[in-house]
Parts: structure tokens; C-alpha cells; sequence
């Protein structure tokens, strides 16, 4: 290609592709976002949201468990299998649905939920499994894909407009990003549940009018800058830090907040990160946040399988067990999807460090609330746990399944702005048997 | 909380990297339109029926008299379309067989129901997703019939559908199979998408789905809604804007009049003088969250005169056994959260002449178990949540393990 002909391009690229370029530069050496707070519009709306009829789940708790977490020794037991190893299996409340013995507090609740343990993916890799389970699209070079937790808010719109719609609690490393849509879209991080969100009040120093001064005077000297540049991308900033403003003022702040929980009810959901993060997503959920991912990690159980997963499983156990007792209590549930999902399953031949490998082929998750009917396994595998032998389901089935329960239309196509098509789950079909 | 606000200001530029790889790369817009050409994948999608079907004005050419369905258009579907566009039927073989993309083409209920009601749209051709697929050009992959099943449809032929449409799409006497159809294109879709990949292993758990009970994971959402929505006129949005500053009002459904009405993040300012400013929408509420705000048992009241609210969310608010009294007259009040209310046994007695109730949230009220189970007795389909099924505590050795990262 030839500078003329480049020159020629220019040119003839409309004044929208220019904004576009504009945005994309300010996006990136600006940031123009607090995850999920900048009013931005700094893209026009592709499609209106649009809502299904089986529309129950208004919020998603999704938990993420980073690793990989082994299949037959948790949601998917096989007693009685030579690949079962060590852990035993536990009867639940539910007639027929077996938990590893890991999970005896979640046994309790096993009438809420239902385990779907026939998921089978080709992705073994942890960072592209991983962004496979949140995007529903394979990672690529080209082009990054929107997190579930980003469509969710962009189909369904956010409920609370004084707090971000999207939040993420622990984790770190690989986050899920808002990909081609608005950055207002992106999660808010926040490493620690227990500590809530960090910095959002004036030091003591400062006056409140004082720092109204200084808004001021930031304003004043912006004043200049926005004369010259009549650029919405450069407005866009402006509206990062007043959200962000708008946030530090906002009387839900409390909503972040653990300590207003009573000591019992922070028992109850397990002295730890993963409980905290349950206690927190709890606390968003009840102030009408559309998605909180809680992550925690360590399930890559490579060496010491069973020695680590006694360790790593009571806290998933207290706290997904409380967190669905709990918001059922609070009514809740009913309109609250709960997520718990990992990146694969792990390998169903124990090798010789006592450990188990990464096992894309057969894995489990689970469901419940929001509309979903509990007490069932959906699918299955075979004895050993190696094979799905009954209604695969694919990462992008389970994806769509998510999307359906809160309301978005699983074939609405969102054109990027390079003029791709893309749907919530790609091209996955929502498993509408799960729901009562 | 010590540190200086601009904290939080730089938390924005840390997020810079993340943002940087976000779409497209911002770089080099100017080439791109050449380096994606060969690969780009097709603009619009075939069922994206939000997007409005390409704009084609040209002709409209209206031709003398009515066109009549069943001896003119009728018989371009019926050689181009239905073959692959009738409603779901057992073929010789016992195979299930679905009408591709949802799209039913063989009944008016499937025309006029599926995708949503917009493969054909009284009066606006261009609005219509049938005009839309087969004016396609010829390479377009989405154009209908495909490629590989047929030829495209003549120009007279297209013509001729447009103009029925613009004359108001009458059926005539005109029914079809008479099968029926569900207007959810997804999950059309999903069925469809199940059936192809597992036929196999679940053929008997499919046809027992087909069978009977078709609709039931829609009985008690959709079909009571669109039973209370019955001649209801769906409110002008310029109406819905004048709430904005208090109240989040939105449809319960795109298409349905109903209402969902909520209050997050300015429940402080949810008093009973802003319950009363809801007038306007009672007619229309079918959902109303009012959690955590300073509600008391005088705006129920004006919340008892909606006639069509089935979900009611009062919880952590200081409604008493009065103001429940008052709502236990509400006719289609399916879902009442009165968590951590004030509610007693008074009012719970109350709730016993509303038998349209299915959930009942009393969890951290004055409310007594006996109340429960004589309320129980009285509305036994009802699902009473008295209190929360919470897990005992953690060991100290268990909540050690939760907390060492490895």
C-alpha cells in the first residue's frame, strides 16, 4: 500500500471512523474509565436491549474458581470409580445428586441448585480457557471480546445509576474487560472484599469545600482545552472524574462496606477472601448491581490434589452455602442468578504426585437462583468421569444459559466497531430445561 | 480510607493498560478497512431482528386492487420457503423435524408470531425480516433461500410480497397448519440447537418436551403477564421520563405495557409522598421494589390500587401488619418480600385471602411459626420463607485453609 493510497483512505474515512480513532487513542493514554463509572457515551448505542420472556434473574453473583477445579472430587463424584481416589462421596438434599465429601454445608443446599456436569470444551490452556468461559469467543489477536459481566450491563442496562454495574471481587492477573464496548462497561476491580473499595473518602486534610475548589480549578483550567478541542472523548474524561466524584458522594457507598455486617453473619460466610467476596457480592446484589464476579484461585491441583482441595474447598463450601441461604432468606434468590464455574475439570488417572492434570473434556459447574430449577444434575458422564456420555453442554451453552436467565436475547447481534457481528454466547443455545 | 481522594483519581490511569487493548486497535484506522475486507464477516447477521431491515425505497410500485394471500403469495412460499420453514413435525423416518432459525412460514400464527412478530410487519415491508431476507443480494450469505437450497426469489415475486405487506398483510380466511408456534425466536432456536447436537441421547426427554406441556418455562412469568397486559395501551416514554429523578421505570418486557419499577441508589428520597406521585403508572405496575426505603404503611394505599402488581419487594423497610393488611386485597400479587419488616402475625393472617401469592419472604420479622403454618394451610401452593437455611460456621483450621494462597 502506497502512502497515496493510504492518504486516500484517510480521507474518505467518515467523520465517525475519525471519532473513532480519536476515542480509541484517548481510551488508551487516557483511560477514560473507573471501571464502570465514566458516563461516557463515548459510542453510540449499537441495538436496544432487548429482554426475553423467562426473565427472572435481575442480578448474577458469578463465582469464578481459577485453575481448573477437579470434576470427580467435587461436583461430580464417582464412588465406586478406580478414578475416584481418596474422597468420598456425600449424599445431599436432593434425591440422586452426589457432592464430593468436601462439600457437606453445600449437601444442605443441594435443593437450590443444580450441577451441570456434562460441560466439555477443547480449551486446556488456563489464560485462553479462562477468557473462553468469560467471552464465550476464543482469545485472538484481532480483537478483544466483551466479559459476560460487560454484555449483561450493556443488554440489560444498569439498575443502580450510582453504582458501577459491574464489579469484581479478588482475583487479579487476567482480568475480564468490557472488550469492544464502552469502558464505562469494564468491571470495577476491588482486590480486597474485606476491605471494601479504597480511597473513596476525603483524607482530613481536605475540606469538602476545599476539594469542591479544587474541582474547580480543574475545571477551569480544562475550560481552555475544551474551547480549542470540541471532542466528546475529551468531554468523556471529564465525566470519569465526576462520576467518580458522584461515587465518593453517593450514600451506597455503604453498599461496600463489610463492616456493617454483624460479626455472626461474616462467620457464617467464612473468615476468608472467598467468603468475603460472597458477603460483598451479597451486599452489591441488595443495591441492584447487575454482576459481581468473586474469583478465587489455587485450583490447579497439578501436585497434592486431595491435600490442597481439603484446604481450598471449605471456603468455597461456607460460602456459596451461605450466600444461597442467604439470599433466599432475603428473598432474593428468586431473582438472583448464582454461578459458581471454573475453567476445565482435571484428569480422572491420578498421576504419580498424587496429582491431577488439566481435563478440558468433562468438567462441572453449577446454577442456581435466578429461575433455575434446583435439586437436578443436568447431563452426565461416564463411571470414570473421562466422557461426556449425556447432553454436552458447551461453554458457550452455558454462557447463553446465563444470558437467558438474566434477560438477554441470546441471537441479538452486536456489531463491533470494526464491523464484526458478536452475540453474548457466540453461538451457544441456553439450556432452557434448567429452568422450573 | 486515609489516603488522598486523588487515589482513586489514579486508579483511573492504572487502568490505561487494560483499556489500551480494548477493540480495535486505535492505530491504524486508516488501513483497516483493506486489511479486513477479505475477512469480514457479514454486516448483519440473519436473525438480529432489533436492526431494521435494509432500507430499500425504491419501487414501491402499488398495483391495482388487494392482493389475495392465498392465491398469490401463498404459492411463492410454498415453492421457495416452507420446506424448510414449517412448522416442527416427525418425518417418515421418527426424526423430529424444526422449522429452521424459528422462522415458521407454514401457519399465520407462525408469520405473524415468530421472531417476534417482525417476519412480517403490517403496512412496513422494510420493517419486515422476510422483505429483508429475500432482497438480499444474491452472494449474501444470509440471503433467503440460501444458496445451496434455491434460486432467489423473482423481482415480480418480491414485489409482490412488499405490496401485500404495505396493503396490511391480510391473511384472509386464511390459518395454516394450525400449529401452534411460541414467539421465542431464542428458544426456537435452542430447542433447534439441542435437538441437532444430542438427538441421540435425549430423543425421549425431547418429545416428552414437545409434547404436552409446551410452554412451561414461561407459564408463570409470560402468560400471566401477557393475561394481565390484555388491552392495556402501553404508556408514552415522555410519560416514563418524568419519574427518572426518583424512580428507575422500565418495561417488564420489550413490547409489554407493563411495568417494573425500581429505586436503587435514591432510596432515601423513596418516601411515601413519591409512592403517591406513582399514580400516573398504577395501572401499569406490575413490579415495585422499595427495599431499604422509608416507606410506612401509609403508601399502601396507593400501592393496593395497582391493580395488576404481581411482585412486591418491602423488605428492610417499616411496613406493619396495617399496611400488609391493606396489600392482601391485591388480586394478582404473586411475589411479596416483607424480609425484615415489621410485619406480624396479624397481618400474615391477613395474607391468607390472597391466593394468588406463590412466595412469601418473613425471614427477621415479628412474625410467629404458628402464623406461618396456619397461613400455609391456607394457601398451600404458597412457598413461605420463614427463615434462612444458614450454614454453621467455619473451624478456625478450615477458614486458615481458605485463607493460604498458594
Amino acid at each position: 500500500m502506497n502512502a497515496r493510497r493510504l492518504r486516500q483512505l484517510a480521507i474518505a474515512a467518515t467523520a465517525a471512523t475519525r471519532r473513532d480513532f480519536v476515542t480509541g487513542i484517548a481510551r488508551s493514554l487516557l483511560g477514560l474509565s473507573i471501571g464502570g463509572l465514566a458516563l461516557g457515551g463515548t459510542r453510540p448505542r449499537l441495538a436496544q436491549p432487548v429482554s426475553l420472556p423467562n426473565r427472572k434473574a435481575r442480578q448474577v453473583i458469578y463465582l469464578f474458581l481459577r485453575g481448573g477445579m477437579s470434576h470427580i472430587d467435587t461436583l461430580d463424584p464417582k464412588p465406586g470409580s478406580k478414578t475416584q481416589g481418596p474422597v468420598e462421596a456425600l449424599r445431599t438434599r436432593a434425591d440422586g445428586v452426589l457432592l464430593g465429601q468436601y462439600f457437606p454445608k453445600l449437601a444442605q443446599q443441594a435443593d437450590k441448585v443444580c450441577i451441570v456436569s456434562s460441560m466439555s470444551s477443547k480449551q486446556g490452556a488456563h489464560p485462553q480457557a479462562q477468557y473462553l468461559m468469560r467471552t464465550s469467543y476464543e482469545k485472538r489477536g484481532t480483537i478483544q471480546h466483551p466479559s459476560l459481566g460487560a454484555w449483561v450491563n450493556r443488554m440489560a442496562g444498569r439498575q443502580n445509576p450510582e453504582l458501577p454495574g459491574h464489579v469484581i471481587l479478588g482475583g487479579g492477573g487476567d482480568m475480564p474487560t468490557a472488550g469492544f464496548f464502552p469502558p464505562s462497561l469494564a468491571a470495577l476491580p476491588i482486590g480486597d472484599a474485606s476491605t471494601g473499595l479504597q480511597n473513596a473518602a476525603l483524607p482530613r486534610s481536605i475540606q469538602a469545600a476545599r476539594f469542591d475548589q479544587r474541582l474547580r480549578l480543574l475545571a477551569e483550567m480544562n475550560r481552555e482545552f475544551h474551547s480549542a478541542h470540541r471532542e466528546r472523548d475529551a468531554f468523556a474524561h471529564d465525566e470519569a472524574y465526576a462520576a467518580a466524584v458522584r461515587l465518593m458522594r453517593s450514600e451506597d457507598l455503604v453498599a461496600f462496606d463489610l463492616d456493617r455486617e454483624p460479626e455472626a453473619t461474616r462467620e457464617v460466610y467464612g473468615d476468608n477472601p472467598f467468603g468475603a467476596g460472597c458477603l460483598l457480592a451479597r451486599r452489591l446484589v441488595e443495591h441492584g448491581v447487575r454482576f459481581v464476579e468473586v474469583v478465587s484461585d489455587g485450583f490447579d491441583t497439578h501436585a497434592d490434589n486431595f491435600d490442597r482441595l481439603s484446604d481450598l474447598t471449605p471456603a468455597i463450601d461456607q460460602g456459596l452455602a451461605a450466600l444461597l441461604a442467604d439470599l433466599d432468606g432475603r428473598g432474593l434468590l428468586e431473582q438472583t442468578l448464582v454461578v459458581l464455574a471454573t475453567e476445565f475439570g482435571r484428569t480422572p488417572d491420578i498421576d504419580q504426585d498424587q496429582g491431577r492434570n488439566h481435563y478440558p473434556k468433562a468438567f462441572s459447574c453449577l446454577l442456581a437462583g435466578g429461575g433455575i430449577r434446583g435439586g437436578q444434575r443436568y447431563g452426565r458422564t461416564d463411571d470414570e468421569g473421562r466422557e461426556v456420555l449425556e447432553a454436552p453442554v458447551s461453554i458457550q451453552d452455558f454462557n447463553a444459559t446465563i444470558a437467558y436467565a438474566a434477560g438477554v436475547a441470546t441471537d441479538e447481534v452486536v456489531i463491533s466497531p470494526s464491523g464484526r457481528p458478536f452475540q453474548v454466547a457466540d453461538k451457544g443455545y441456553p439450556l432452557t430445561d434448567l429452568f422450573a | 480510607m486515609k489516603l488522598l481522594p486523588h487515589a482513586l483519581f489514579a486508579f483511573l490511569f492504572s487502568l490505561a493498560p487494560i483499556l489500551a487493548q480494548n477493540g480495535d486497535t486505535p492505530a491504524k484506522p486508516a488501513e483497516k478497512p483493506v486489511e479486513e475486507k477479505p475477512t469480514q464477516e457479514p454486516e448483519v447477521a440473519p436473525d438480529d431482528s432489533s436492526k431494521p431491515a435494509k432500507p430499500q425505497k425504491d419501487d414501491t410500485n402499488p398495483k391495482a386492487g388487494n392482493i389475495d394471500f392465498a392465491t398469490q403469495i401463498l404459492p411463492i412460499l410454498e415453492k421457495n420457503c416452507v420446506e424448510c420453514h414449517k412448522a416442527p413435525y416427525t418425518d417418515a423416518d421418527g426424526k423430529k423435524k424444526r422449522p429452521k432459525g424459528g422462522v415458521i412460514l407454514d401457519s399465520k400464527d407462525g408469520m405473524t408470531k415468530a421472531k417476534k412478530g417482525k417476519l412480517v410487519v403490517a403496512k412496513k415491508p422494510d420493517d419486515s425480516l422476510i422483505v429483508h431476507s429475500i432482497s438480499l443480494p444474491a452472494d449474501d450469505e444470509d440471503r433467503m433461500p440460501p444458496a445451496k437450497k434455491g434460486d432467489p426469489l423473482a423481482q415480480d415475486d418480491i414485489d409482490l410480497i412488499k405490496t401485500w405487506i404495505e396493503q396490511g398483510a391480510d391473511f384472509g380466511t386464511w390459518k395454516g397448519t394450525g400449529a401452534k408456534t411460541d414467539d421465542k425466536s431464542s428458544n426456537d432456536k435452542a430447542e433447534k440447537g439441542k435437538a441437532e447436537k444430542d438427538k441421540d441421547s435425549k430423543e425421549s426427554k425431547e418429545s416428552a418436551d414437545t409434547s404436552g406441556e409446551k410452554p412451561k418455562d414461561d407459564d408463570t412469568g409470560k402468560k400471566g403477564g401477557e393475561d394481565l397486559a390484555l388491552g392495556l395501551e402501553a404508556l408514552p416514554e415522555a410519560t416514563l421520563a418524568t419519574f427518572a429523578d426518583r424512580f428507575t421505570v422500565e418495561v417488564v418486557e420489550v413490547g409489554s405495557p407493563l411495568l417494573r419499577v425500581t429505586c436503587y441508589g435514591r432510596e432515601a428520597r423513596i418516601d411515601d409522598a413519591a409512592i403517591a406521585a406513582l399514580v400516573p403508572l398504577s395501572a401499569h405496575v406490575a413490579e415495585l421494589v422499595l427495599a431499604r426505603t422509608p416507606v410506612t404503611d401509609a403508601a399502601m394505599t396507593t400501592i393496593a390500587a395497582m391493580p395488576r402488581l404481581s411482585h412486591l419487594d418491602l423488605r428492610q423497610t417499616a411496613i406493619t401488619d396495617a399496611g400488609c393488611t391493606k396489600i392482601a386485597s391485591l388480586a394478582h400479587l404473586r411475589s411479596l418480600n416483607l424480609h425484615g419488616t415489621k410485619v406480624g402475625d396479624r397481618g400474615l393472617a391477613a395474607l391468607s385471602q390472597c391466593a394468588s401469592l406463590q412466595s412469601l419472604y418473613v425471614w427477621q420479622t415479628p412474625v410467629s411459626a404458628a402464623a406461618v403454618v396456619a397461613l400455609q394451610h391456607a394457601l398451600p401452593t404458597a412457598r413461605v420463607v420463614f427463615a434462612a437455611d444458614l450454614p454453621s460456621p467455619m473451624t478456625e483450621e478450615q477458614n486458615r485453609g481458605g485463607r493460604a494462597r498458594r
